[in-house]
C-alpha cells in the first residue's frame, strides 16, 4: 500500500518517491535514471543521452532556476552538428566547436527560466575534425561532366543526372540502355561534401545539344525552376528515335545551386552532359 | 518502526531510504556520503575520496549508463601516480598529468555499461 502524508502519496506502490518538497540528510547509492532524447533538454529528466542522426536543433523544457541537467551527446561517425536556443550561454561566451570531438558531456544549469548556462567537455577525436561543408559542381561549359550511354533497340533511351537530398550526385541510365541499371552513385564530394546542413536550391536549364535534344519534362524535376534539394532532383533526356537513324548525340544541361529559394545567391555552377551513341 | 510498501522496507528504523525506484521533487540540504576508496571506485557511490600512499591502479565497478561519481583524490606530497582502467576515457583524449598538481577532483560518468568518460580538475601544485 502506498504511503501517504495528509492524503498525498509520497511513496507509491512501485517504490517511487514523489511530490517531495524537500529532503535533508545524506545519501549514498542514489543515481539518476538515464533518458534518451532526440532534440529536447528536459530538466525533469536531468540525465539524458542522445545519438545524433542528423544536424539537430535542441529546445529546452521544464526549466526553472536552480535546475541542472546533463546531456551525453554522441554526434555519431558523421559528426552531425547540434544547435541550441538563444537561452543557452556557453562557458567563456564561446560555443564549442562540435566537429572537433565526437562525444560531448554537456552540463546545463538554469540561472532562470530563460537563462541557461552550459559547459561542455569533448571526448574522442574526430581525427582532424568534421569537414567544412562545401558546395560544388562538376564540368564547365567547354568541358561538361559527361556520362556515355549505348542505347539499344529495346526502347527509348532515357538517361540523366540526379542531385540527391543526401548531397551526392548520381547517374541514371534506364534498363533500355546497354548495362543500364537505374541510379548509380557518381560522386559523394559534390554537390555537397557532407549531408546538407541547410536547405539548398537547384535549377537546371538546357544549355546545348548537337541535335536539338532537351531535357524531358516528363522525366525530370521542374526545369528552369529553383527546386529545394530537401528531396532528390533528377534531370533526364529521353530519345525515342531508332538508333539506326542517327549517329552520336549529346545534350548538356546547366546546373546551378543557390542558398536562397529565388536564386539570389548562387554558390555553384556546373555543366552535365549525356552522350549517347547511334549506329547511322 | 520501518516504513514498508508491500512488504518492502522503504524507510528503515535508522531513517534510511532504500530500494527506491525513482525520486521526483526538490531537495535542499541533501548531500552525499563520502566513501573511502581503496582501489575500486564503485560508481554507484556519488562521492569518493582517496589519499594515495603509493602508486595505485584503480578499477571502476557497477558501471551502468547515466551513473555519475566524483573522486576527491590527494596524490600526497610524494606525488604518487594513479592509473585508471582503459574503460575510462579522458577529456580531449588526454589523461591529465597527475604530478602537475596534488589535489584532484575526478568526475566519472558512465555512458553505457562499459565506457566511463572522465573530467579532472586540479588544485595545488
Amino acid at each position: 500500500m502506498a504511503i501517504k502524508v495528509n492524503t498525498t502519496t509520497v511513496i507509491t506502490d512501485g517504490g517511487i518517491l514523489e511530490s517531495i518538497t524537500d529532503a535533508t540528510g545524506n545519501y549514498g547509492v542514489l543515481q539518476p535514471s538515464i533518458s534518451t532524447t532526440t532534440n529536447n533538454i528536459n530538466f525533469g529528466t536531468p540525465m539524458m543521452n542522445c545519438v545524433l542522426t542528423a544536424n539537430t536543433t535542441f529546445s529546452e523544457s521544464g526549466v526553472s532556476q536552480g535546475k541542472t541537467a546533463t546531456l551525453l551527446l554522441d554526434t555519431s561517425a558523421n559528426f552531425y552538428t547540434p544547435s541550441w536556443s538563444s537561452s543557452i550561454t556557453w562557458e567563456n561566451g564561446t560555443e564549442p566547436t562540435w566537429g572537433s570531438w565526437r562525444h560531448w558531456q554537456i552540463t546545463f544549469i538554469a540561472d532562470s527560466a530563460s537563462d541557461i548556462r552550459a559547459a561542455a567537455a569533448g571526448f574522442t577525436s574526430t581525427g582532424g575534425g568534421a569537414p567544412t561543408e562545401a558546395i560544388s559542381l562538376e564540368g564547365t561549359s567547354s568541358a561538361p561532366e559527361t556520362m556515355f550511354i549505348i542505347p539499344t533497340s529495346s526502347g527509348d533511351m532515357v538517361a540523366g543526372w540526379r542531385f540527391g537530398s543526401d548531397g551526392n550526385v548520381y547517374q541514371y541510365s534506364s534498363g533500355n540502355n546497354q548495362g543500364g541499371q537505374g541510379y548509380t552513385l557518381h560522386d559523394t564530394t559534390t554537390w555537397d561534401n557532407i549531408t546538407p546542413s541547410t536547405t539548398y536550391y537547384i535549377r537546371a536549364s538546357n544549355f546545348s545539344s548537337n541535335d536539338g535534344d532537351t531535357l524531358s519534362v516528363n522525366d525530370s524535376s521542374s526545369i528552369n525552376t529553383w527546386n529545394a534539394l530537401t528531396s532528390n532532383n533528377t534531370f533526364r533526356y529521353r530519345d525515342n528515335e531508332n538508333i539506326l537513324n542517327y549517329a552520336d548525340k549529346w545534350a548538356t544541361m546547366k546546373i546551378e545551386i543557390s542558398t536562397t529559394s529565388n536564386g539570389s545567391n548562387i554558390v555553384a555552377t556546373g555543366y552535365y552532359r549525356v552522350w549517347w551513341t547511334g549506329t547511322a | 518502526m520501518a516504513i514498508k510498501v508491500q512488504t518492502q522496507t522503504k524507510i528503515t528504523d535508522a531513517r534510511t531510504f532504500q530500494d527506491l525506484s525513482t525520486w521526483s521533487g526538490t531537495y535542499g540540504n541533501f548531500q552525499p556520503n563520502v566513501t573511502a576508496v581503496n582501489t575500486d571506485i564503485d560508481i554507484r557511490n556519488a562521492m569518493n575520496s582517496k589519499t594515495l600512499s603509493a602508486n595505485v591502479t584503480f578499477t571502476v565497478s557497477n558501471i551502468a549508463a547515466g551513473r555519475t561519481s566524483l573522486l576527491l583524490m590527494d596524490i600526497s606530497a610524494n606525488g604518487y601516480t594513479p592509473t585508471f582502467p582503459s574503460s575510462v576515457k579522458w577529456v580531449e583524449d588526454t589523461e591529465p598529468t597527475w604530478t602537475n598538481a596534488r589535489y584532484w577532483m575526478v568526475g566519472l560518468t558512465a555512458w553505457d555499461g562499459s565506457t566511463v568518460r572522465a573530467t579532472a580538475t586540479a588544485w595545488g601544485s
